[in-house]
C-alpha cells in the first residue's frame, strides 16, 4: 500500500435483532478502497452485502447496530465515531450511495429536478434557482435528452433507466469521494442496464470517484472493477484483482459463485 | 411549488367527488350553507337579535313573513338560522385547523422520533380519549366559567387532535422506513427537512380526510355545548342555542327545533358524504370493502 486508502473498514461487524434473536449480518469484515478506485463487492442475496452498505452510511435500520470494536476511516477521520451532524455533512457531499430501485428510492410526489437540487441544497447551495441550474446540468450530464423538461417532471412519469440515471445524477451531483451504488442496475432491463454501466464508468473518469460496487451479477464484476471482493454469510472470503479472481480464484466458494454464472456456449 | 405534487391525487379526489351524485349533492348543500353564511346579512330577512315585538310577535308558528316562525324573544328564526350558520360553521372550521395542525405536529414528531418522544404523545393521546369529549369539554368550561367565541374554537380545538395523530403517526411511521426516505437521509437531508419536503406532503391527502371526519363531529359538538348553555352566549345565534330557545317546550314550539336541528344533521351529512368519497380517492382499497 502507498498513500493511505480513501476507505479503510477493518473488522466489521452489524447485528441486526430479529424476534428470534440478535442476528450477524457482517462478520468481521475489513477492506480497503483507494481513491478513484472501482471495486466489486460480490456475492448471493443476504450475505450482509446491503448491510456493509448501510453501515457504512450508517443508516441501518433501528434494529441494526454496528458492534462495538469495528472500525472504519474514511477520508482520514474515524466515521463510526462522528455524531449525526457531522455525518449528514459527509452524505451526498463525501459519500454518497445509489439504491438499488429507483422506483421507490425516489420521492413520487416530488420533480425529478427538485430531488436531485435538494442535494445541493443541503449542502450550502443558498440559491433555489443554481440549485435547480445544476441539478438539470447533471441531469444532462447523465444522458437524459431535454434535460429541463424531465426535470420537471415525477418519477412515475420516468422510465426505469431514466429514473436510476436521476438516482446516479444525485449521488454524483457533488463529486463526492465515494459512491456506494448497491446494484444499481439489478432491477432494469438487460439493455437498460448496459448503457447504465457505461454511464457510471464514464461519469467515474470524469469525477475521480471511487465507487464500491454491490453485485451479484459477475458480468458487471469484470467489465466495470479491479478488484473483487467476495463475500458469503457476512465474512469476506477472498479480496482480489478481478483478473486474477477469474482467472485463479482462490477460495473453493468463489469458484462456485464463477461456476454458477450462467453462459451461452460451452468453450470446447 | 409546494402544492403541485398533489395534482394528480388532488385531481383524482375532486373527480371522485363529482362523479357520485350523492357527493355532488353534498356539495350542493355545503355550498348553500357557505354562501348563507358569509352573505347573511344580505340574505336574512330580519335582524337576528333585536327583540321587534317580545308581546305580538313571540312564538309565532312558521308563515310568510317568518317561514320558520318566531322565537320567545320575536326573533325571526330564519335570520337567526342564516347568522347561526355563520358562528356554527365558523366555530367548526377554526376549531378544526386548530386540532388538525396540533394533531399533524405531534403526530409527525412521534412517528419520525419514536421512542420515549412517541410514547409520552401517545399516552397524551390515550389520557385526552379516555374521557368522552362532550363530557371533557362541560368539565372544562365548568373550570373556566363562560367563554367567548375564541375560548369555545380553542378548546374545541385543543380537544379534537388525537384522532388526527394517531393517523398522521402511523402513517409517517409507515413512510419513514421506504426507501426514499432512507435515500433523501443518505444525501445528507436533516430530519426536520425529510419531514416537512418528504413526510408531510406525502400524509396530506389523509390529513384532508381526516379534517373531513373532524369537522363532521365537532358541529354537532359545538351545537350540543350551545343546547346546554356552555357554548356560544346568547343573543349570539348558533344552530345549539336556537333550539335551546325552544327546549322547555318542544312540541309547542317545534320550528325552534326542526330548522336548526335540520341545519345541523344537512352540515353533518353533507361533509361526511364528501369526506367518504375523498377517503375513496385516497385509499382505493377501501371501495372493495364496500
Amino acid at each position: 500500500m502507498t498513500a493511505p486508502a480513501l476507505l479503510a473498514v477493518r473488522d466489521l461487524r452489524t447485528t441486526y435483532l430479529r424476534a428470534s434473536g440478535p442476528a450477524r449480518a457482517v462478520d468481521g469484515v475489513s477492506f480497503d478502497v483507494a481513491s478513484g478506485e472501482t471495486v466489486a463487492l460480490v456475492g448471493e442475496s443476504g450475505c450482509g452485502k446491503t448491510a456493509i452498505a448501510l453501515s457504512l452510511m450508517r443508516l441501518l435500520p433501528r434494529h441494526g447496530r454496528i458492534e462495538p470494536g469495528s472500525q472504519v476511516a474514511f477520508d482520514g477521520r474515524d466515521l463510526l465515531g462522528l455524531d449525526e451532524r457531522a455525518m449528514r455533512d459527509l452524505r451526498g457531499r463525501r459519500l454518497a450511495m445509489i439504491f438499488q430501485e429507483p422506483a421507490s428510492a425516489l420521492n413520487p410526489v416530488m420533480r425529478v429536478g427538485e430531488q436531485v437540487a435538494e442535494v445541493a441544497r443541503v449542502h450550502g447551495e443558498r440559491s433555489r434557482r443554481a440549485a435547480w441550474e445544476r441539478a438539470v446540468a447533471m441531469l444532462r450530464r447523465t444522458g437524459i435528452a431535454d434535460a429541463p423538461a424531465r426535470a420537471r417532471q415525477y418519477p412515475h412519469e420516468l422510465s426505469g433507466g431514466m429514473r436510476q440515471r436521476v438516482l446516479i445524477a444525485m449521488a454524483l451531483l457533488l463529486e463526492p469521494a465515494l459512491v456506494i451504488a448497491d446494484e444499481p442496475t439489478s432491477a432494469l432491463d438487460v439493455t437498460v442496464q448496459a448503457q447504465i454501466l457505461d454511464l457510471l464508468r464514464e461519469l467515474q473518469r470524469e469525477t475521480g470517484t471511487a465507487v464500491l460496487f454491490i453485485t451479484h451479477d459477475f458480468g458487471v464484476v469484470a467489465e466495470l472493477c479491479s478488484r473483487a471482493l467476495v463475500m458469503r454469510e457476512g465474512r469476506l472470503v477472498e479480496d482480489a484483482p478481478v483478473e486474477r479472481l477469474f482467472a485463479a480464484p482462490a477460495h473453493p466458494y468463489t469458484a462456485e459463485l464463477l461456476r454458477a454464472v450462467p453462459r451461452l456456449a460451452e468453450r470446447p | 411549488m409546494s402544492s403541485e405534487p398533489f395534482a394528480g391525487l388532488a385531481r383524482a379526489m375532486v373527480r371522485r367527488v363529482l362523479r357520485s351524485t350523492g357527493a355532488r349533492v353534498a356539495c350542493a348543500v355545503l355550498a348553500l350553507f357557505v354562501i348563507a353564511a358569509i352573505a347573511a346579512p344580505l340574505v336574512a330577512p330580519y335582524d337576528p337579535t333585536v327583540h321587534p315585538d317580545p308581546v305580538l310577535l313571540k312564538n309565532l308558528p312558521p308563515s310568510a313573513a317568518h317561514p320558520f316562525g318566531t322565537d320567545p324573544f320575536s326573533r325571526d328564526v330564519l335570520s337567526r338560522v342564516i347568522f347561526g350558520a355563520r358562528v356554527s360553521l365558523g366555530v367548526a372550521a377554526a376549531s378544526v385547523l386548530i386540532a388538525v395542525s396540533l394533531g399533524t405536529a405531534l403526530g409527525a414528531v412521534a412517528g419520525l422520533a419514536g421512542g420515549w418522544v412517541d410514547a409520552v404523545c401517545m399516552r397524551a393521546v390515550d389520557a385526552v380519549l379516555s374521557v368522552p369529549r362532550l363530557l371533557l369539554l362541560i368539565a372544562l368550561v365548568a373550570s373556566t366559567g363562560p367563554l367567548p367565541v375564541g375560548g369555545i374554537i380553542l378548546l374545541l380545538g385543543l380537544t379534537g387532535w388525537p384522532a388526527t395523530s394517531r393517523i398522521v403517526r402511523a402513517e409517517v411511521r409507515a413512510l419513514r422506513e421506504r426507501d426514499f426516505v432512507v435515500a433523501a437521509r443518505a444525501m445528507g437531508v436533516a430530519r426536520h427537512r425529510i419531514l416537512s419536503r418528504h413526510l408531510l406532503p406525502a400524509v396530506a391527502p389523509q390529513v384532508l380526510v381526516a379534517a373531513t371526519v373532524a369537522f363532521a363531529s365537532v358541529i354537532p359538538l359545538e351545537a350540543g355545548l350551545s343546547f346546554l348553555g356552555l357554548g356560544v352566549r346568547p343573543p349570539t345565534p348558533s344552530w345549539g342555542s336556537i333550539i335551546l330557545d325552544g327546549a322547555d317546550r318542544p312540541a309547542q314550539l317545534w320550528w325552534l327545533v326542526l330548522f336548526p336541528g335540520m341545519a345541523i344533521v344537512g352540515v353533518v351529512f353533507a361533509v361526511n358524504a364528501i369526506g367518504e368519497r375523498l377517503r375513496e380517492a385516497v385509499d382505493p382499497r377501501q371501495e372493495a370493502s364496500r
